[in-house]
This record gives C-alpha cells, sequence and structure tokens, in this order.
C-alpha cells in the first residue's frame, strides 16, 4: 500500500492542526441514501438494505462496527419543504441499523415512504 | 457510551484471546490493512471494475436480483426483501477486498443484557441470542479473521451467495424447511407500488 506518512496536518499558517487520528474519527464508516430505489443511488460501507415492511428498513454494513453504541444519524431527502420524517424507532447492533420510521406529509402527491438517508460514525472493529 | 469491563465477561472455555485480537486489530488499522481500509481502496478498485467488468456494451448489470425472505422467528411478519448493494456486488466482482463470508458470520459478539448478564456468540446466532434475551449493547471481540483473510473474485452467482449468507438470518438458509422461506428473483418481480407493502407474499414474488 502506497500512503502518505504524517502526524498533523495544517492549514496554510500552520494552525488548527488535524492528526490522522482525528480525521479518522470523523470519517463517516457508512452512509446511505435512497428514493425510489433501495439501493444503487449512494451509498458507502453497505452490502444491502433490507425492506422490512411498510417504513421500515434495516441497512446492513459492510464492514463491522466495534460496538452497537455508535452514533447515527437519519434524514429525509424527498420533497424536503413538505415531507417531514419521524423515527419511531431505531435498533443497532454492531452491523445493522434498523430504523422504523413515518412520513409526515401536507402534500398529497408526496410518496409515503419518500426518501431516506442514513449516516453512521464510530469506530470499526 | 456503556463502560463495559469486556475481559469480565469471558469465560474460560469461550477460549477467545482478546488481547491477542486487539493488538492485531490495531495493527491492521495502523498498517492500513484493515477490512475497513480495503473497504475504503475499493472505492476507487470498483470503479474500475465497473468500467471493465460492468461495461454497459455487455449488458452485465451490478445487482439484477432481489432476495425476498419471511422472518424466521415471526410467520405473520410482512415479507423481507433483501436488495443488494451494487458497489458491493462490484467489490465481490473484482476480489481482494472482502473476507470470505465465514470469516465475517463466525466473528464473536460479547451480548451484554440489561441485568448485566452477558455471552459470548457467533454472529450468525446472535439474531436468535437476540429473541431470548434483552439486549443491551453488543460488543465485536474477535474480528480477527476478517482482517487476515482476503477472498479473490467472485461470479456475479457467488457474488450473490455471499450476500445472502451475510445478510439474511442463518435460519432461513441454513435449515431446510418444508416450505420455502426465501428465494432469489429478478427485481422486476419486485412490486413498485407499494400501497399495500405489507401484503406483498413470497410465493406470489417468487417466479
Amino acid at each position: 500500500m502506497v500512503g502518505i506518512n504524517t502526524e498533523s496536518i495544517n492549514d496554510v499558517n500552520g494552525n488548527s492542526g488535524r492528526t490522522p487520528e482525528q480525521l479518522r474519527q470523523g470519517t463517516a464508516k457508512v452512509h446511505a441514501q435512497w428514493l425510489d430505489t433501495l439501493v444503487g443511488n449512494d451509498e458507502y460501507g453497505v452490502s444491502s438494505i433490507v425492506d422490512n415492511a411498510a417504513g421500515d428498513f434495516t441497512i446492513n454494513f459492510t464492514p463491522t462496527m466495534a460496538s452497537s453504541t455508535f452514533p447515527w444519524s437519519l434524514g429525509a431527502t424527498r420533497n424536503i419543504n413538505t415531507t417531514s420524517m419521524c423515527e419511531t424507532d431505531v435498533r443497532l447492533t454492531s452491523s445493522s441499523l434498523t430504523m422504523q420510521f413515518e412520513f409526515t406529509s401536507n402534500n398529497a402527491d408526496a410518496d409515503p415512504d419518500g426518501g431516506a438517508a442514513a449516516i453512521v460514525f464510530g469506530d470499526v472493529a | 457510551m456503556h463502560n463495559i469491563d469486556v475481559n469480565a465477561y469471558f469465560k474460560p472455555k469461550e477460549k477467545i484471546d482478546f488481547m491477542d485480537y486487539m493488538v492485531k486489530r490495531i495493527a491492521h488499522l495502523t498498517n492500513g490493512t484493515s477490512h475497513w481500509h480495503r473497504i475504503g481502496e475499493a472505492r476507487d478498485k470498483w470503479q474500475w471494475a465497473n468500467f471493465q467488468i460492468y461495461n454497459p456494451l455487455k449488458k452485465i448489470s451490478r445487482s439484477d436480483h432481489a432476495v425476498p425472505f419471511e422472518d424466521p422467528y415471526n410467520g405473520n411478519a410482512p415479507l423481507k426483501i433483501l436488495h443488494p448493494s451494487p458497489n458491493t456486488m462490484a467489490e465481490l466482482r473484482y476480489g481482494g477486498i472482502h473476507p470470505p463470508v465465514a470469516a465475517i458470520i463466525e466473528r464473536r459478539l460479547l451480548m451484554v443484557n440489561s441485568d448485566g448478564s452477558g455471552d459470548v456468540v457467533e454472529a450468525h446466532a446472535a439474531l436468535a441470542y437476540r429473541q431470548r434475551h434483552d439486549v443491551a449493547s453488543e460488543y465485536v471481540v474477535d474480528n480477527r479473521r476478517a482482517h487476515d483473510e482476503v477472498m479473490g473474485a467472485l461470479e456475479y452467482e457467488e457474488a450473490l451467495e455471499w450476500l445472502i449468507q451475510k445478510d439474511v438470518p442463518a435460519e432461513i438458509w441454513s435449515v431446510k424447511h418444508n416450505k420455502p422461506k426465501m428465494a432469489i428473483v429478478p427485481k422486476s418481480a419486485i412490486p413498485t407500488n407499494r400501497t399495500h407493502r405489507n401484503s406483498w407474499r413470497l410465493k406470489d414474488l417468487a417466479v
């Protein structure tokens, strides 16, 4: 493997140094976004998405997280002005994130399942 | 974040050298040879593979199939549909990135229950464990094989099989049932209208 070895990365004035460890900690380990089709829009570190039921999806990770206590964030990506997503349940394992959510909309044409996005940080196993 | 003394849960019969795992994990992370680093490098590789293997002129899609399967513990639950990631399928077809599926499903997890008790189980048995216990959190305590072992390139069918074994519960594919619990269907067989999503049945999708 070819790489650049360094202890710190600074701005042009030599301030705001970042160590490789800080960069690694701030790197998303998994992200997924989908609109009409469940996968294929944009994902990283995702091996598959399981459509469990209406408004109930599981994202299976390709890397294994070190524990089930990783930080996560979810969001709605379709009709952002008219649709909001309300998570009702999120279940975490070291290798997956399952979310049950409801969309609320004041637009009758909005897709009830809409689009969603998830991002996961934390340590990998 | 819970403050768990992982070592306190290890029993002699489990024979896990947790310190050896941690030392090797840190070495892999430092050397850039962990499974996570290989996946990071795969971004470049699968774009190349996408051009070489999945050339549109050859009309080979990266992921043509979906896998409907039933809930192994609740026969009344709606049918589940697994959609393979086209990126992961490309990575598997390229090779040199992911470990054999046994290395993933046989990794050891420490399951810590809400009453403070805990057990070490292999990943393929974790779903069954969660049915019987109120698991508060789980920790990976041995993932050495995922970093040490690397697989070569797979055919499309082999890649799909790898994904099924990784992401579909072992209770579905490792046991013979008296009626089908899983099928591999073209993506076109999955309805696009989700109005009656929870009434989908396996026999209606399997062709």
